[in-house]
């Protein structure tokens, strides 16, 4: 049948340690997308697109030197620092007090783009730092812009417009950034991948690796240790559930929703700068192919579920990883001759994407909780 | 009242007459002769936005009239291109065969992913069509030995129909076949809103909860509206490979399934006309975008920006709660014109457009034609027990934690009319909830010696149950007339049957017209709908009614009107159940009362015990809380 | 109602009445010749260079004609994006455009494929600057084609494999049309010189991660692996399999082998990577020094090989336009005609002349390695 050494140990255990770096890649994305849709109930179309947009971000800042494309960063960077700042003055009465806060915001954009891009001698952690922090505002932006103005609708109406926001960024990003595909100086790469990584990991993991499964798991023991337990997470939780409920006991649920967003969009920024760390690829519609992936993750684990989410992510992320390990080739010689020019191909990695949607819609006609039981939560 | 109301419906007609009369001459005019016009890329603007006009109309049947939100059409569109250029020249069938064939695997196509999918909610059922058309996609993506893989496939040739040989460049022979197409599928669909089968999709996409108990078989419905699109894609998908004459993968992706959402969530309302009106603002624009920003060398990334932004404002356009407020793109247009020929002194049109007129109860009766009844002091002498009909034991309704009800036993017997009272929250909505299906109970249930509990809500209403709602519902888009016949249509239907048995008799559905004029299912005026759902309850196949708070706030002539209705049913042999709070007015046709208290059966007997129950028990609270 | 009919058959009459009149008129302005590339896209990078290199030399022919009293030149641009069906619709604007004599196009194999038929039904020559599937030239008497083929490339590395004595050999290929392609074509090869293909891996254009697919290959220690495909997704491959210390060496075509970017983004990876590809630039002939220079004079940059291609193919067009006009059958003709050696047009390739398919007569395509970070052209035998 399919063939998989099983003397080569060494290599199944390579495609593991792929997969659980790959796994934390996605699951950190597809927090972000439990995390929104827990609070806000709204599937985040746009949500990968975010996290494309942060790379550029982290690109534009990272690299030396400006171009015309990297001069375009300004447009998202004045743009949304000025609806976010527009959002931000909501308690104000006047709209030309609104509009002046605004121009400020933009200002303050405008400033930061032309201090950070095409710098290159910023210390990396504070300019992933100003990236993550920016994309946040972007995310709050998006909000406020496209499904603010649709509270109270049907739930379809929030999905149409995401997905709207989706192509209208994914599209944006093609023309202002350009459409080829981008990385790191390697200058950068070498220093990223000099980090120490203990003996008996050396060959599985590098030290980027170690450092994204590290952080990951960190960040999503930590949100939702916060959700269950802080009196903040269960304020969120209770927004949830019953947001008119929760509007009497005094919980701020558009505060809330808010909140969520910068915090999923931030997420995505971190996810952003390992991606292109480790993946050395940044392109615009990086957001659409991660995005699915992350998406499908969120479901497969239950959506609204922090930590089934990285489950998820970490069970696609193996399952990608492992599928070339597989060589289902040789069938292909046991069949008549002249039949195997019209098979479909027997190449698996093809397919992985195939098998990632063929289980999101599994997951959702069968369990749309997701895989993991209630009863395993409750025990855990 | 009646002659201002007439001479508006006159008026009107006359408008829409008009309207009519240029809107097709012109149109018709127009298509005919385009292909003369000196304009250079008409024809191909042309026959791209009646290529885009079918697809509308395949998708309107889902997502229109059923409000299903489906985001893979375009993974149908791709298998009826690929399957007709399969057999085209891997087989070399004629074209026409080739296309029966593309909308038959199209159609297959959506049975099979519908069937498990339809009963999913809302946005789920969205997220598993876009993972089909994304399937669809990679498959033809990696079969290189079928579809050429990555490479896409050329090399699709001309037809040929009946010796006369089409000729690609100049593409007119295709734009005449595209329009007769185009003409036909929108026949099609206008026909099927004529028939029972459309007012059941139309009914479905309104309120599917109403549909429940009203007796549609909503699987079915759904099945039957989605395989139609699937197969109306397949046929575009057959046009778009002859004509194109080369096909890949890329030309099927999300952005077309966006397209054609985007021009139905334009079109708004569910006529015909403001869907072509959509496709015709959406489509050539479209186009001719395209072939603008490439002579600029912007690439199609600025198109697409463009649809994600139009899709962006048309929701928040869309998105009022309310859809009595959203104005459809046709009336939007029409408003328009008007204001404009206004301005311009051309013509008088008449100004008034829409039609409300303010409803007492008392005109209710006038237009019904019921008549109204004198309250009845004594009460109806007690019948002697026949058969029973409805046996209640054990049921048991929890909501998370919460008991709603607890081992209530009740059996109801035929000519009986049970009165259940009780305190707000006592568990009233929820026994006549558990009744009609519409909430999960555990106990058991027999309507007519049937063991209903397991039974779905379509099922039991077929089988005679019938309901009313405290907060009265009706299918917004079909009239009065409309809604009582599709009501008394899908409640007589068999009520059990394989899924195969009950797909063919929905596409039978499809052959019964509507007897309504058309301006009756175009305007459906705003009804009483407290007497729309009424009128629909006791229908003449009902056996057992159960009535939610009919009398609450009513005046006189409509309690003894209600009255009057109970009294008919019992005596040809049905029974009533009727919730309600205003005791003393429903009591002269009660035979037993039911009083429930916090989910449990505190009294269940006549209505003289009862009575006497009542002055005993000397429960204060409980006094005040019955009015 | 009576009004509103008589209104309605009035303006209609005039409307149509309107929409006869008003067709083109030829006249004398400047000759339109249609260009057909990824102007956007992921691929807009050898779009835009091609663009340039037919620019530059209508430009010079443009110079010429306005001091000798000619007439002008033009490129109408169709931006196909590299994606089939959009070279289908660049293809039915110029078919329709009656100003447009002949086309420039496709660059992509693919977008040459699919365009050439809808050429074909409406009698337009179209010549290729950049297709390199074996089938673009026979695919339609009305397509003409002047790069190498990709069976040539396959040779060429299948050649370089066995004077090597690398024996066994993995492939990677992108699973689009021009990766299978030439990843066919190989295996042919590597079939006649008894080369053992061990494995054949592929993955999509928006594949970011090849551990997986390089794990598989590492079991099977090929002695080299053939890049099939474009350079931004393989410089990441190479960097990839490099650190998962996959040694083997790197055989790869013109996809890697005309952009200088894969050297830069691959870095030490990319060394020792042996590719076929135009290496006009590389290989320092006097003509394209000139061109090179008058290239970068104008558009500030270095032009790639596939430019050169594209200059010699306006070349070719001014020089038969310039000889039997606008007519498209002419054309044609004219375009058959470059039939033997002595009747070659003098391109800056070198002498360009059409068999019967329409191909070009091609020499060995050129071979060169990686070394200390630039390309070096090495002799093919």
């Amino acid at each position: 049948m399919a063939s998989v050494s099983i003397v080569d140990t060494h290599l199944i255990l390579q495609g593991a340690a792929n997969g659980l770096t790959l796994g934390c890649l996605i699951g950190l994305l597809a927090v972000g997308y439990s995390l929104v849709y827990g609070v806000a109930r709204l599937i985040n179309f746009a949500h990968g697109d975010v996290f494309t947009l942060a790379g550029y971000y982290i690109f534009f800042f990272v690299m030396t030197g400006r171009s015309p494309h990297s001069v375009n960063v300004m447009v998202f960077l004045v743009a949304t620092c000025a609806i976010a700042a527009f959002a931000w003055g909501h308690s104000l009465r006047r709209t030309s007090l609104r509009l002046v806060v605004a121009f400020g915001g933009a200002l303050l954009g405008a400033g930061i783009a032309t201090f950070l891009i095409g710098r290159g001698t910023t210390p990396l952690v504070l300019t992933v730092l100003a990236a993550v922090v920016l994309i946040a505002v972007a995310g709050v932006a998006f909000e406020y812009l496209v499904y603010r103005p649709l509270e109270g609708a049907p739930r379809l109406s929030y999905l149409v417009a995401a997905i709207g926001l989706s192509l209208t960024l994914q599209a944006s990003m093609q023309l202002l950034f350009g459409s080829e595909r981008r990385s790191f100086p390697e200058q950068l790469h070498a220093q990223l991948s000099r980090l120490p990584v203990p003996g008996f990991l050396v060959g599985y993991f590098s030290g980027l690796d170690l450092l994204i499964v590290g952080f990951t798991f960190a960040i999503t023991i930590a949100a939702t240790w916060l959700a269950r337990s802080s009196k903040y997470g269960i304020a969120i939780r209770a927004t949830a559930d019953d947001p008119i409920l929760a509007t009497r006991i005094g919980i701020d649920v558009r505060a809330a929703k808010v909140q969520v967003f910068a915090l999923g969009s931030a997420l995505a920024g971190v996810a952003a700068f390992f991606f292109i760390a480790r993946e050395r690829v940044l392109e615009p519609t990086l957001g659409y192919t991660q995005g699915v992936l992350a998406f499908a993750a969120a479901v497969i684990g239950g959506i609204g579920r922090l930590t089934g989410a990285l489950v998820g992510g970490l069970f696609i992320g193996v399952v990608l990883s492992m599928l070339p390990l597989i060589d289902i080739e040789p069938l292909k010689s046991r069949l008549p001759d002249g039949w195997s020019a019209f098979l479909p191909s027997f190449n698996l990695s093809d397919w992985g994407i195939g098998i990632v949607y063929f289980l999101l819609a599994l997951v959702l006609v069968i369990r749309p909780r997701g895989i993991i039981s209630e009863q395993f939560w409750r025990d855990v | 009242m009646k002659n201002t109301e007439l001479l508006r419906e006159e008026t009107f007609a006359g408008l829409d007459r008009r309207f009519k009369f240029v809107g097709i001459a012109f149109a018709g005019a127009l298509l005919i002769m385009l292909p003369t016009f000196g304009v250079p890329r008409l024809l191909d603007i042309a026959i791209i936005s009646l290529l885009f006009a079918v697809m509308a109309a395949g998708l309107y049947l889902v997502v229109g009239l059923c409000k299903l939100f489906d985001l893979g059409y375009a993974g149908f569109v791709c298998l009826g291109a690929y399957a007709t250029r399969i057999l085209l020249t891997k087989l070399e069938w004629g074209y026409l065969p080739a296309a029966v064939c593309a909308v038959l695997v199209a159609t297959f196509a959506g049975i099979v992913l519908g069937l498990p999918t339809l009963p999913l909610r809302g946005d789920y059922f969205a997220i598993v069509t876009f993972g089909f058309a994304e399937l669809v996609i990679l498959l033809m993506r990696n079969w290189t030995g079928l579809t050429g893989g990555p490479y896409g496939l050329g090399g699709i040739p001309d037809p040929v129909f009946f010796g006369f040989q089409f000729q690609r460049y100049p593409p007119i022979s295709y734009y005449f076949l595209l329009l007769g197409i185009t003409v036909c599928i929108f026949a099609v669909v206008w026909f099927l809103r004529r028939t029972m089968l459309g007012s059941q999709m139309i009914a479905v996409g309104d309120d599917e909860k109403l549909c429940a108990v009203t007796g549609i078989d909503i699987v079915s419905v759904k099945i039957a509206a989605f395989a139609l699109s699937a197969g109306i894609g397949g046929l575009v998908g057959s046009f778009w490979a002859i004509y194109f004459k080369f096909i890949s993968y890329l030309d099927f992706t999300l952005n077309l399934s966006v397209q054609v959402i985007a021009i139905v969530i334009l079109a708004g309302d569910r006529r015909l006309r403001s869907l072509l009106l959509a496709t015709a603002l959406i489509a050539p624009t479209s186009e001719i975008l395209r072939t603008w920003l490439r002579s600029l060398a912007l690439p199609e990334a600025s198109r697409i920006a463009f649809f994600g932004m139009i899709l962006i404002l048309l929701t928040m356009w869309r998105a009022r709660p309310r859809s009595a407020d959203r104005k459809s793109i046709f009336v939007v247009c029409k408003d328009w014109i008007e204001k404009v020929t206004r301005k311009l002194s051309l013509n008088g049109f008449h100004t008034k457009t829409t039609v409300s007129l303010p409803h007492s109860f008392d005109t209710d009766l006038a237009v019904s034609g019921t008549r109204a009844f004198d309250d009845v002091e004594k009460t109806e002498p007690a019948k002697p027990p026949n058969r029973p009909v409805l046996a209640i034991s054990n049921l048991h309704v929890s909501f998370g934690g919460a008991t709603a009800l607890d081992g209530i036993e009740v059996t109801l017997c035929e000519g009986e009319a049970l009165a259940v009272v009780g305190p707000n929250g006592s568990g009233k909505t929820s026994l006549l909830n558990a009744l009609s299906g519409l909430v999960q109970c555990d106990g058991n249930v027999e309507l007519s010696g049937r063991d209903i509990i397991r039974l779905p809500s379509w099922i039991r209403a077929r089988l005679g149950l019938r309901r009313t709602f405290q907060h009265p519902r009706q299918f917004d888009g079909l009239g009065w007339d409309g809604n009582i016949h599709l009501a008394s249509f899908s409640s007589a239907q068999r009520p059990l049957g394989s899924l195969l048995k009950r797909i063919t008799a929905t596409v039978k559905a499809a052959f019964v017209p509507l007897t309504l004029s058309n301006s009756q299912i175009l305007n459906p005026r705003p009804e009483s709908p407290a007497r729309l759902q009424l009128q629909r309850a006791f229908d003449p196949q009902a056996s057992v009614v159960l009535l939610d708070e009919p009398l609450a706030g009513k005046p006189a002539s409509w309690i003894s009107d209600v009255l009057d209705r109970i009294r008919t049913h019992k005596r040809s042999g049905g029974s009533v159940i009727v919730v309600e709070h205003n005791v003393q007015a429903i009591l002269p046709v009660i035979d037993r009362v039911l009083m429930l208290d916090k989910g449990r059966a505190r009294f269940l007997g006549s209505v003289e015990d009862y009575l006497s129950f009542q002055s005993l028990s000397g429960d204060l609270n409980w006094q005040q809380l019955k009015g | 109602m009576r009004f509103t009919k008589a209104g309605t058959f009035a303006t209609l009459a005039l409307f149509i009445f309107l929409t006869q009149c008003g067709r083109p008129n030829p006249g004398t302005g400047p000759i339109s010749i249609g260009f057909g590339g990824p102007l956007t896209g992921k691929q807009a990078n050898y779009g835009t260079m091609c663009y340039r290199g037919a620019e530059l030399r209508l430009g010079e022919i443009n110079a010429n004609a306005q001091a000798n009293g000619g007439r002008q030149y033009q490129l109408v641009r169709g931006d196909d994006q590299a994606t089939p069906s959009q070279a289908v619709v660049v293809a039915q604007e110029f078919a329709a455009n009656a100003q447009i004599p002949m086309v420039l196009g496709h660059f992509n194999s693919s977008c040459s494929l699919a365009a050439q038929k809808i050429y074909e039904a409406a009698g337009l020559p179209n010549l290729s600057y950049g297709s390199t599937n074996d089938d673009v030239g026979k695919g339609s008497p009305l397509t003409f084609r002047t790069p190498y083929k990709n069976s040539l490339q396959g040779k060429t590395l299948a050649n370089y494999a066995v004077a090597h004595n690398l024996k066994r050999i993995a492939i990677l290929a992108e699973n689009e049309d021009y990766g299978r392609g030439l990843a066919d074509v190989f295996k042919k090869s590597a079939g006649e010189l008894n080369l053992t293909i061990v494995t054949e891996k592929s993955y999509n254009s928006d594949t970011t991660d090849y551990r997986p697919l390089l794990l598989g290959i590492s079991k099977e220690k090929p002695d080299a692996i053939l890049l099939a495909g474009f350079y931004p997704q393989l410089q990441v491959a190479a960097v990839q399999a490099r650190a998962m210390k996959i040694n083997a060496v790197f055989l790869a075509g013109d996809g890697v082998g005309s952009s200088l970017d894969y050297i830069k983004n691959a870095g030490t990876a990319a060394e020792g990577t042996v590719a076929t590809g135009p290496f006009l630039i590389e290989n320092e002939r006097p003509l394209i020094e000139g061109f090179k220079r008058k290239f970068k004079e104008k558009y500030g940059e270095e032009p790639d090989s596939w430019a050169v291609y594209a200059y010699d193919a306006a070349g070719l067009a001014y020089t038969v336009i310039s000889k039997v006009g606008t007519d498209r059958a002419a054309i044609h003709k004219a375009l058959s005609d470059f039939n033997s050696k002595d009747k070659a047009f003098a391109g800056l390739v070198g002498p360009i002349w059409f068999d019967n398919d329409g191909d070009a007569v091609n020499e060995d395509v050129s071979l060169a390695i990686v070394r200390n970070g630039r390309y070096v052209v090495i002799p093919v035998r």
